[in-house]
């Protein structure tokens, strides 16, 4: 136990926990823990606030009464191992999660103090205003300059002169313009893994959404192109607020201001970036990130 | 049978008038027949639906029609003469070849669409023919042999069923070799034709192999060394070779020539009939008109020839001409 | 298949203690036993694909190599028989057989006893030839069979003279007069054929252009005279006999007609004097046996002295034959001349079945796939489509028969075409009806190729397009199509191919023997997909089962598939090129 822990402990399970990964063990038995959200969040402008938000996949729960909030124009980074629901989560922030019929949800999410979920919202309109980058590549089977204008050409947008605009900016923001500035025309799947992938974040924020959301942007690339990619999250920060998954503790402790780790469907720990992987309030934070388990 | 002993009286007068003895092919055509002028104002189109073995017949007429108005549209459907009533009838052809006369509840169905009978033009001749491989000794037939290589009921009086061509009286290795039968499909006006004037209507054997075409029997007996089949004379080739039949059991054989057509002497000599849809006393419009004349001028006799059928004589062409007006 | 029995029992033992012994078992088992490599299974695959191949390609070249020689000009054989006839022709098959004591029973006493002994001095077989000896008009035969006991003596005379007409078939014989005007200008057989081959080109240039006129000219005029006929027709059925609309109609067509009585006889003076001028010209043959033949030049389509060409003339003969047989139209009920109505035809109907049924197809497929809810509703009707593949083709054909032609074509006609009725314009079959029908036919074609497909586009696509904000309609349209279409190219090319293969319904919905009038031509309203057509595939049937010189057509016979297979090929050839090009621009690689 951490004795730093000012939180308020509401520990559901009749004893206890003690040992290195208890929190854990009782999320593993079907319990539920608080999370330990660290009080310099509470300071920040918020985006996005989650409030109750549950979500199952038919019978199964993949998600559990997650309650956070994204500060606006940071790089927030989530962590965790392999099915805690981070891309779920993710994917319920632009409503993803509707093209799967089994899911249902509760609880809601409230973007610039408006909900995502009513029933009135325009989830087209919603999608617009995110981007989103996936875990895999995937590029339209199009020309490079199609492929970033896409999100305006589904709006309608027919004039030249705005539409090459976009391109640009977009291209340039994504660190891609040198590279491709010859070859708009051409096909984007001649493009090479890194190049598709940051063509894909030019895609994302092409319609200058209020959120860009990175589904681990890096995790098909080799380490020269996750760095471009690095270096292209920390240009976009301060314009754009970022909403990262990745398993890579490095690039979640180097570009990411805030860092929440998860756990089979729960938030466990949340907190600036540097707090939580120095000195986390909690044990298993520490083991997660020094990677002594998982 | 009726209409048979018919068209033998009308052959047999026929024979004196015309005395067909010219070996040449091409003079057989009457010369009293005349040639074709053609005339304006003819113009549209013609569907003809009906007899395969008058197919070419159908095509060559066409194409020699077609060499005076070239404009004319012209549609040939040969798929059996059964299916020329119907096609008369539901008034999606013009003109409707046979290679049988109409049966009377054919006659009947067109009568009560219309108020009147179809008419029959009787266009050429052809004899059926039975073919043999050409390797086959056979001599002559009796159309009772016949009946009992062909048929269950052996209707013509035949004592004992022919399954070998021992059985026929050939000897060696074709003693013990099994008849193998060609025939056409139901829908074939040849099919009937063989049935009423070789069987003298009984049935067919379930062993006969029904043939698509007129030309397929022949090609099947052609490659078939122990085969027999029965179809139009026009459709003889080299790989096979035309059985001389006799009317009666101890009749001499009589050979499927043209001078034993017109005589009548041939037993399984027919008319080839086109019918069309004639109102009688009324006119024929100009296109039906001048298909008619151009059938029994002296060109579409030549095309029947070519066809290997044999031309109508001057005198039947004048007769059916005049049943529908023209002259 | 062999290891799994292997590695099972192996995980099975783990827990149970018995690990050290798993992994000898498994290596006894895979090193002792044959199936363990496989050997087997690639001898029964490879041989199934090498008698698969074996039967195309032997097929394929039975096919090519008839196809192929047809057309070469054969040399010309005089045979004289013991019985002393002479024939003249060409050679087209030979056999070797054991002839029966009958066959000299018929002949002479002293020609059955040499035969007898040629034929004893061989072992009792003989060898006998099928000779094309055409001069139909005058034997009553085209071909005539050889047996070499038979012939006294065989030469190659060096004057025989090929004629390919325009009717009767083909002529064998020696050139011996060239005639103008009905006298002889030329008798001996090399002057004969200097003046022929002089004549020949502007006879038969005179020959198409009255051809052409009477097509065009006459025909522009029979035309407008059915136009006035057919309004006169409409006006006595709309407004009675006694309406003033009636009785000007009645007499538009009059003047019509008396306009047309006089161009017609124009034209037919000009029509008249080609064809005097054309008539002046014949040629003299003399067939083997002796009797004398006097040829119109203008009957003539072709002719050559067969022994005495070059190979250069040969080739040219060949490839001439070659043109005739694409652009020409048939003759002598289709046993001669060209097959470009049919040619025409089968293109015409394939390309207008593609563009029906792929449309259809994929919207179909786009419900199923895309729109419709899976459930036992769906898979019901996917059972459905893919039962309806198994149909036999003629039930199409029926149905085709039933409801394009009689139900819908006749509603047509009723409301549009009353005036010609009882004849059918649409109320029976045609080209339109064949291609709608056929396209129903390889509509499962389409439609499984698509679905396929549409499967097959990445899952990621669509999530990156609807996380765009992209609607399902725009995710379809613009993503999904394009990155399916190689797959609902595919299918098109199978229910090409399918479609241009298929003969059987075609026969109830509107390919017919004849029909030289083209789907397509220069005639307002230039699309008549009313006609009936001819079809390569048709043709074939026709040839093979139905033609009366069945010997002269079995050449054609092969000639036509092959070319039936090479339209085919290319219009899939055209297919694949398009696809591929496709392919590349929408699912390269990714790295
Ligand atoms: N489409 C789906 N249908 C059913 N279960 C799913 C689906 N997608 C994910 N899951 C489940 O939800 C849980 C969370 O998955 P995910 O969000 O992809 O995890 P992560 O991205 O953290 O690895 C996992 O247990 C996974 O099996
Ligand atoms: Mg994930």
């Amino acid at each position: 136990m951490n004795p730093t822990n000012s939180n308020k402990k509401a520990i559901n399970s009749p004893n206890p926990p003690s040992g290195v990964s208890d929190r854990l063990q009782v999320i593993a038995n079907g319990g539920s823990v608080p999370a330990e959200i660290h009080p310099a969040i509470h300071d920040e402008d918020s985006v996005l606030d989650i409030r109750d938000f549950r979500l199952w996949y038919g019978e199964a729960q993949a998600l559990f009464d997650i309650n956070f909030s994204i500060p606006r124009g940071k790089v927030t980074a989530m962590i965790g191992p392999s099915g805690c629901g981070k891309s779920t989560l993710l994917r319920s922030v632009n409503r993803l999660n509707d093209l799967i019929d089994s899911v249902r949800i509760s609880g809601d999410m409230i973007l610039n103090g408006r909900s995502i979920y009513e029933p009135s919202v325009d989830v087209i309109e919603l999608r617009k205003r995110m981007g989103m980058v996936f875990q895999k590549s995937n590029p339209f089977p199009m020309s490079i300059y199609e492929n970033v204008i896409y999100p305006l050409r589904i709006d309608g947008e027919r004039n030249h002169g705005v539409l090459d605009e976009v391109c640009e900016r977009s291209l340039r923001g994504a660190a891609l313009w040198e590279e491709v500035k010859d070859r708009l025309h051409e096909s984007a799947l001649g493009l090479s893994g890194g190049q598709q992938q940051r063509l894909c974040i030019a895609r994302a924020i092409s319609a200058e959404p209020d959120v860009l959301l990175m589904d681990e942007p890096c995790s098909a690339l080799d380490p020269l192109a996750t760095n471009k990619i690095e270096e292209l999250i920390d240009q976009l920060k301060g314009d754009y607020t970022i909403l990262i998954v990745t398993h890579n503790m490095q690039q979640a402790a180097r570009s990411s201001d805030y860092t929440a780790f998860m756990y089979l469907g729960h938030v466990v720990e949340y907190g600036p970036t540097e707090t939580l992987f120095q000195k986390p309030l909690l044990q298993e934070t520490q083991d997660y990130v020094t990677g002594r388990f998982g | 049978m009726q209409s048979k002993q018919l068209f033998k009286g009308i052959l047999a007068g026929l024979a004196v008038i015309l005395m067909v003895t010219v070996p040449a092919v091409a003079q057989m055509v009457d010369p009293d027949l005349k040639g074709y002028t053609p005339v304006s104002g003819v113009s549209g189109s013609i569907k003809s639906v009906g007899s395969d073995s008058m197919n070419n017949e159908m095509t060559l007429w066409a194409e020699g029609f077609l060499s005076f108005y070239p404009n004319v549209q012209i549609e040939i459907e040969g798929k059996g003469s059964s299916t020329a009533p119907v096609a008369l009838i539901a008034g999606t052809a013009q003109f409707g070849p046979m290679s049988r006369a109409m049966k009377a509840k054919e006659i009947d169905d067109f009568e009560k669409r219309y108020g009147y009978k179809p008419t029959a033009l009787r266009t050429s001749i052809d004899m059926l023919a039975v073919y043999v491989n050409k390797d086959n000794p056979i001599q002559g037939l009796s159309l009772q042999q016949l009946d009992a290589i062909f048929s269950k009921g052996r209707r013509g009086g035949a004592t004992k069923d022919i399954r070998t061509w021992g059985d026929l009286g050939l000897t060696g290795e074709w003693a013990n070799a099994p008849i193998s039968l060609y025939g056409r499909n139901a829908a074939s006006g040849t099919y009937g034709f063989f049935k009423e004037n070789a069987l003298f209507g009984g049935d067919y054997k379930d062993e006969v192999k029904e043939q698509p075409g007129s030309s397929s029997v022949v090609q099947g007996v052609a490659r078939d060394k122990f085969g027999i089949g029965y179809s139009g004379i026009g459709y003889r080739t080299a790989d096979v070779r035309v059985v001389a039949l006799s009317p009666t059991a101890d009749g001499t054989p009589v050979e499927a020539s043209p001078e034993n057509a017109y005589t009548g002497e041939y037993p399984l000599a027919r008319f080839l009939y086109v019918y069309i849809n004639h109102r009688p006393g009324s006119q024929l419009d100009p296109l039906r008109r001048e298909f008619v004349r151009y059938i029994f001028s002296r060109q579409g006799q030549e095309d029947v020839v070519k066809d290997g059928y044999y031309p109508v004589p001057a005198l039947i062409a004048e007769e059916d001409l005049a049943t529908v007006g023209i002259q | 298949m062999n290891s799994n029995p292997a590695a099972t029992p192996q995980t099975d033992d783990v827990p149970s203690g018995g690990a050290p012994r798993a992994p000898r078992r498994r290596a006894q088992r895979s090193s002792s036993s044959l199936l363990a490599y496989g050997e087997p299974m690639l001898w029964l695959t490879g041989g199934a694909l090498t008698i698969c191949l074996v039967m195309i390609i032997g097929l394929l070249a039975l096919i090519f190599h008839q196809g192929i020689t047809t057309f070469w000009p054969a040399p010309l054989v005089q045979i004289t028989t013991l019985e002393d006839r002479t024939f003249m022709g060409e050679v087209t098959r030979e056999e070797t057989f054991a002839p029966a004591a009958t066959v000299f029973t018929q002949l002479a006493p002293e020609v059955a006893q040499q035969a007898r002994r040629t034929v004893a001095a061989n072992d009792g077989t003989a060898h006998r030839r099928l000779v094309r000896i055409g001069n139909f008009e005058l034997t009553g035969d085209h071909f005539n069979w050889f047996s070499d006991f038979m012939i006294r003596d065989e030469r190659r005379p060096d004057w025989a003279v090929t004629v390919e007409r325009l009717s009767w078939g083909r002529f064998y014989g020696f050139p011996a007069a060239f005639l103008v005007d009905g006298a002889v200008v030329a008798d001996t057989p090399a002057e004969v054929w200097e003046r022929y081959e002089a004549h020949h080109n502007e006879i038969r240039k005179r020959w198409r252009q009255r051809r052409h006129l009477e097509t065009h000219a006459i025909g522009k005029l029979n035309r407008q005279e059915e136009k006035a006929r057919l309004e006169m027709r409409t006006a006595l059925l709309q407004h009675g006999p006694d309406a003033a609309r009636y009785a000007a109609a009645l007499e538009r067509l009059e003047t019509v007609q008396r306009r047309s009585q006089i161009e017609t006889a124009r034209l037919r003076e000009q029509i008249n004097a080609l064809n005097t001028e054309n008539s002046r010209y014949q040629l003299r043959l003399v067939t083997a046996d002796g009797q004398e033949k006097n040829l119109a030049l203008e009957e003539i389509v072709r002719a050559f002295p067969a022994n005495r060409l070059s190979l250069l003339e040969k080739t040219s003969i060949y490839l001439s034959r070659w043109w005739e047989f694409f652009s020409d139209d048939p003759r002598e009920a289709n046993s001669e001349g060209g097959v470009f109505p049919a040619i025409f035809g089968t293109v015409v109907m394939t390309l207008v079945m593609s563009l029906a049924v792929v449309p259809f197809g994929v919207l179909a497929a786009l419900y199923l796939r895309e729109y419709a809810k899976a459930g036992p509703l769906i898979s019901a009707v996917r059972i459905a489509i893919n039962n309806l593949a198994g149909v036999p083709s003629i039930v199409f054909g029926v149905f085709g028969l039933g409801f394009f032609c009689y139900f819908v074509g006749g509603t047509i006609d009723q409301l549009f075409f009353s005036a010609k009725l009882p004849s059918p314009t649409y109320g029976t079959g045609g080209i339109l009806w064949a291609s709608l029908t056929l396209a129903l036919l390889t509509l499962p074609v389409v439609i499984v190729a698509t679905e396929e497909a549409l499967a097959a586009v990445p899952g990621s696509m669509r999530e990156g397009s609807y996380a765009c904000g992209a609607s399902k309609w725009q995710t379809i349209k613009r993503i999904v199509l394009p990155r399916a279409m190689p797959g609902i190219m595919t299918g098109m090319i199978l229910a090409m191919a399918r479609g241009a293969g298929e003969v059987a319904p075609l026969m109830l919905v509107g390919a017919v023997k004849l029909a030289p009038e083209l789907p397509v031509d220069t005639i307002f309203p230039f699309l008549h997909p009313e006609r009936s057509f001819m079809h390569l595939g048709f043709h074939i049937f026709d040839l093979g089962f139905q033609s009366q010189n069945s010997e002269a057509a079995k050449p054609m016979v092969f000639t036509t598939t092959l070319l039936l297979i090479v339209i085919i090929a290319s219009l899939n050839l055209g297919a694949v090129l398009l696809r591929n090009r496709l392919r590349k621009k929408f699912i390269s690689g990714v790295f």
